[in-house]
């Protein structure tokens, strides 16, 4: 399993990288602090997985999600951002968005969104 | 104007392309007889147009339609079928018309006049932006030359926020860093944007940038970018982008694109 995971700062990617990694034995993260980056690589690359962090540079992470849909229209996506950012786009984002993770948020919280996203049983 | 006409029977494409251009004789028609051909067009070609049979093998016009929306939302999609019934689906597609076979000259030509997305008239120059590496400005694929870096620095800004308004006191903090906002800097805002209109209008290029009471933005319609057409996709942009984006500002590594809030 490919994961894609984006965001602002490399400490949260490496976090990220470390929560995954147990919860998800084996898989390959793949981890951006750019978005267009990010989306050059799922042009590219097919992935399963992708966390992208609400407010980056020059592409948002719901407009990467949306980008990576395009060339992945079956991938699983996870939205990162403060609890006020994503309850005021929520009806925008919930149409292509399997989970939210909002800050600040650690193993415990990647897990309960895994779990509830449904992703749990299923891969 | 572009325009591709897209039927996979020679005849019917052959008498459809020849309509179109009797009916709209300055226009580029492009036929095809493949919809994958059509959708491989349309994303490294402009196109204002499509002109669609309904019936076809492989992939329906409605699928055609569907996935060339996909890629430019603001196409114009006029079907042409054999028949009548099909016309509720296609207008849920917000189709701008449908015609029914034989597409004659007359039809075709009263169909263009009622476009759902109106074609603009044409640049008479060709504006391209370039965004990855260093920020450059090309007209007629010329560099364009500007005599003040910072006008070249605030249209880049503008090229960023995606045709997005600016106000004034938002370019003032950028341009000059979060300096104070003096009658004088107010000033020579108001020069660097008649000094922009300026090179762009010395060049032949018109109505590009648009301005309101407070703010300014950029007709982004008018222009090719390289950023733009990654953002649609467009595999020249996505694989010529190395990381670097407007290498010269230092602001274009902190504007972040924040999500759209519900209304």
């Amino acid at each position: 399993m490919r994961i894609l995971a984006a965001a602002n700062h490399a400490d949260m990617l490496d976090e990220l990288e470390t929560d995954l990694s147990g919860l998800i034995p084996g898989a390959e993260i793949i981890k951006e602090t750019d978005a267009l980056m990010a989306g050059k690589y799922a042009f590219n690359q097919s992935v399963d997985i992708i966390f992208a962090e609400a407010d980056m540079k020059r592409m948002n992470g719901l407009q990467l999600i949306q980008f990576v849909r395009r060339e992945h229209p079956d991938v699983k996506s996870f939205l990162i951002g403060t609890e006020d950012e994503l309850l005021d786009s929520f009806l925008i984002i919930s149409e292509d968005v399997t989970g939210v993770l909002t800050y600040p948020f650690g193993e415990q919280e990647v897990r309960e969104a895994w779990r509830t996203s449904g992703l749990a049983g299923s891969m | 104007m572009n325009i591709i006409a897209v039927d996979d029977e020679k005849l019917a494409l052959d008498t459809l392309v020849d309509s179109i251009g009797k009916a709209a004789p300055g226009a580029a028609v492009t036929g095809f007889r493949r919809p994958e051909d059509a959708l491989d067009h349309i994303r490294e070609n402009p196109c204002e147009i499509a002109f669609l049979d309904i019936k076809m093998r492989g992939m329906t016009g409605l699928e055609l339609a569907r996935r060339l929306k996909e890629i430019r939302g603001d196409l114009n999609i006029i079907f042409v079928t054999g028949y009548s019934e099909f016309s509720l689906d296609a207008f849920r597609l917000y189709a701008s018309d449908y015609l029914l076979k034989p597409a004659t000259p007359d039809a075709v030509r009263q169909s263009l006049e009622h476009l759902r997305t109106p074609v603009k008239p044409p640049q008479t120059r060709h504006v391209r932006f370039q965004c990855f590496g260093s920020f450059e400005v090309y007209v007629d694929n010329k560099p364009l030359a500007f005599g003040r870096a910072k006008a070249k620095e605030l249209l880049a800004y503008l090229v960023d926020k995606q045709g997005a308004s600016a106000t004034m006191g938002e370019l003032m903090a950028v341009i000059w860093e979060d300096g104070p906002d003096t009658p004088s800097r107010q000033s020579n805002l108001r020069n660097l944007i008649a000094d922009l209109k300026n090179v762009f209008s010395d060049a032949g290029v018109e109505n590009l940038i648009l301005k309101s009471r407070n703010s300014i933005s950029l007709d982004c319609g008018a222009v090719d970018c390289d950023y733009y057409d990654f953002l649609k996709h467009i595999p020249y942009a996505v694989n010529a982008y190395r990381g670097e984006y407007m290498a010269q500002y230092s602001w274009a590594e902190l504007t972040t694109a924040a999500l759209p809030r519900f209304p």
